[in-house]
């Protein structure tokens, strides 16, 4: 039987207790000449009493020992400085809003790009306001002045080198470091669009394994005077690929650059390894027991801070405390030990101390170390399908091993090489990597191109005539009119013309 | 000073509330910029409730262990995206419900074939307890507890089974005191009625 005078809840409440005074009367009251309530009430106090039984506690310690194991968890987590996803989001974002005139299609492009190479290149063209952004990538923007646009496109095209597949993806795999990603998308999945690099004509070795794709647009942003070197030198770099082990980079790096162990006192060598030159002024470091300064080398450039302290600002807040002592830049040719390595799927991570003399037996008493990390960023995936050679390559701009110890390695391209060899650098093989197109692209060039979104090239302008139009793009795959508007569309492109002229340039 | 954490826990959190609001946005701050120690003490203030509604929800203890684990783990992870201005326990407690359900599906497999073992505990329990019915009703409700709407259960579980007041109740909650008990009502009503359903249905076999 239901009653319908007392609110079942009040009931339970009454069972369990939890009724002031006044109400717990009330109830009683009403319990006392109804059955159907009264029995309820025993049952949820008997339910009430059995509950009680059923309190639990956790062994002793036992949540001691989950905190510790939980902290342990995210410190390996973040022994991984950088977090991809983080790092590229603003970059996405900045890039839809610059190309909000743009249709879906200019975005699914920017993304098939990478996300994170808009974001270099915005960082090394000096990011502007958004207007100054708009303006450039409508007027298309020459490359860089001392850059004659006619040697460049001639002699360079643009491959798309799909994410590595499978067969390239499995030497990461044993890279530790790899399990850390596994966030992020794998390559050939969830993106299966191509990453744009510049290749020079001939070279087709080296990213032979993936199919190339020729894209419509050339890359304005290549180094000019990089590019007269990269014919001579690369096919020997790619040549000597072939050979070179394939295996966990990480493993080979280290065999490459053994490290430098220091004892507790942080001063003396307890272990000799590796001894690097720097090449570049410009890494920040800090003082040794302060966390290492975070440094980012792209562009052929060092960038203070980038990896994790920039996934945290973009998070929402940098650290509260800044390291109390301060910073001090490293000059080019200074020494430094290297104390560390980590390599991500797109990034390979060295922290050095520097070291006066740099001598392990005699510790130079005058000398107060520092320490820096330098994070070398790179396509994602393309730490996976590279080898060791063209990896060294690229930390070879910035950080080379003082004695000959390049020879072996280097001969081939060393002819090639010199000519634009770089003075600071005394590794033949390392100029090469920078200036030459077919390698570096991959590693450094592609990184700054996408600068300039593939889709405004600097020969499509607002106010063009048709026929100015044509000339360029051939003939288009469909017209429609409007009144005086006219909208051609090309096999990339959606040219709108107004009384003639070019009033808007989307891709498609 | 882990000393002096470790005593909070030992009673239940909340009832020595070390924290005022803006001591505990500032802690959230700090965890929220990676300070594992901030971390580590957001991690004391709550675990034993965390655990405790782990426990009653999945029905063990080792299960409670895991999910306490993955618990603050996520809660990490997120952390980041949590709102300030929000407060800390629905959502702490949200995430929990979640890891147990994701636990619970995971177990469920071997539940099946602890059904052995749950029989031997309330054989023991009873013997000991010398009330076979109390028993039973006991494993009954401890059965029906997951089967409760989350806030309804954490507020029970808090109340009802680990002896908090409401107000104590309320404030590991995030809730107000008239809330948790409302909510703790509408639970064991909800649960003696299981109680009942269950053991009509099974008299039949018990009785065999």
């Amino acid at each position: 039987m239901r009653c319908l005078k007392l609110n079942k809840v009040l009931i339970a409440a009454y069972a369990a207790h939890h009724l002031s005074q006044p109400e717990a009367e009330r109830v009683e009251t009403h319990l006392r000449t109804c059955n159907s309530c009264r029995e309820l009430a025993e049952d949820l106090q008997r339910s009430s009493l059995a509950l009680q039984e059923l309190q639990v506690e956790p062994e002793d310690d036992r949540l001691r020992q989950i905190r510790a194991r939980v902290l342990d968890q995210i410190s390996a987590q973040e022994q991984l400085p950088e977090r991809p996803s983080i790092w590229r989001w603003p970059a996405g974002r900045q890039w839809v809003v610059g190309w909000q005139m743009g249709n879906v299609a200019a975005i699914a492009v920017l993304l098939s790009v990478g996300v994170l190479l808009f974001w270099n290149s915005l960082r090394h063209h000096s990011t502007g306001p958004l207007a100054a952004q708009m303006q450039h990538l409508q007027t298309r923007p020459q490359p860089s002045s001392q850059t004659p646009p006619d040697t460049r496109v001639p002699e360079r095209s643009f491959k798309a080198v799909p994410r590595p597949g499978s067969a390239a993806v499995s030497p990461r795999k044993d890279r530790p470091g790899a399990q850390s990603d596994h966030s992020s998308s794998q390559p050939g999945t969830s993106l299966p669009s191509p990453i744009v690099v510049a290749e020079a004509p001939h070279a087709t070795t080296p990213m032979g394994a993936t199919p190339a794709r020729d894209l419509p647009y050339p890359s304005p942003t290549m180094p000019a005077p990089q590019a007269p070197t990269m014919g001579a030198a690369m096919p020997e770099v790619f040549g000597r690929q072939d050979q070179a082990p394939k295996g966990s980079l990480i493993d080979q790096l280290q065999t490459a650059y053994p490290l430098t162990k220091m004892d507790a006192t942080g001063y003396k060598v307890s272990k000799p390894g590796t001894t690097l030159e720097i090449q570049l002024d410009g890494i920040q470091a800090n003082p040794m027991r302060s966390p290492p300064f975070q440094n980012t080398f792209e562009d052929g450039q060092v960038v203070a801070g980038g990896h994790s302290t920039m996934s945290q600002f973009m998070a929402g807040g940098l650290p509260k405390k800044p390291f109390a002592s301060a910073p001090r830049t490293l000059a080019a040719k200074e020494k430094v030990y290297l104390l560390k390595m980590e390599a991500k799927d797109d990034a390979v991570i060295f922290t050095v101390q520097t070291c006066g003399t740099c001598d392990p037996a005699a510790i130079d008493p005058t000398h107060k170390p520092f320490v820096a990390s330098i994070l070398f960023k790179f396509i994602k995936g393309f730490l996976a399908a590279t080898d060791l050679k063209h990896v060294q390559d690229a930390i070879g701009a910035l950080l080379v091993v003082p004695d000959a110890s390049a020879a072996a390695n280097a001969q081939p391209a060393a002819d090639a090489a010199q000519q634009s060899a770089p003075p600071a650098a005394p590794r033949t093989q390392q100029p090469p990597a920078r200036a030459a197109a077919p390698d570096p692209p991959v590693k450094s060039a592609p990184i700054q191109e996408p600068l300039l979104p593939p889709p405004p090239q600097p020969k499509l302008e607002k106010g063009l005539t048709i026929d100015q139009v044509l000339a360029q793009l051939g003939k288009p795959e469909a017209t429609a009119t409007a009144g005086d508007k006219q909208i051609y569309l090309f096999r990339e492109w959606k040219v709108t013309f107004i009384g003639g002229k070019v009033t808007d340039i989307d891709v498609r | 000073m882990a000393a002096l954490f470790q005593t909070i826990t030992c009673t239940m959190p909340g009832i020595s509330q070390p924290l005022n609001d803006l001591e505990f946005a500032d802690l959230i701050r700090a965890a929220q910029a990676g300070d594992h120690v901030a971390f580590d003490r957001l991690m004391m203030l709550y675990q034993l409730p965390v655990w405790k509604i782990a426990c009653h929800t999945l029905g063990r203890p080792e299960d409670a262990d895991d999910a306490v684990q993955e618990v603050f783990l996520r809660v990490y992870k997120y952390l980041k995206s949590y709102d300030l201005s929000k407060r800390f326990p629905p959502w702490l407690y949200g995430i929990t419900d979640r890891v147990c359900k994701d636990l619970f599906k995971k177990k469920a497999q071997a539940r099946v074939y602890d059904g052995e073992l749950l029989e031997e505990a309330v054989r023991i329990s009873a013997r000991q307890q010398d009330d076979l019915i109390a028993g039973e009703r006991r494993r009954i409700l401890a059965e029906g507890l997951h089967r409760l709407p989350s806030r309804q259960r954490q507020a029970l579980i808090l109340r009802d089974i680990e002896g908090l007041t409401s107000p104590e109740a309320a404030e590991i909650l995030g809730t107000d005191p008239a809330t948790v008990r409302q909510q703790a009502a509408k639970a064991l009503l909800k649960l003696t009625d299981f109680a009942k359903k269950y053991a009509q249905r099974s008299n039949v076999k018990v009785q065999r």
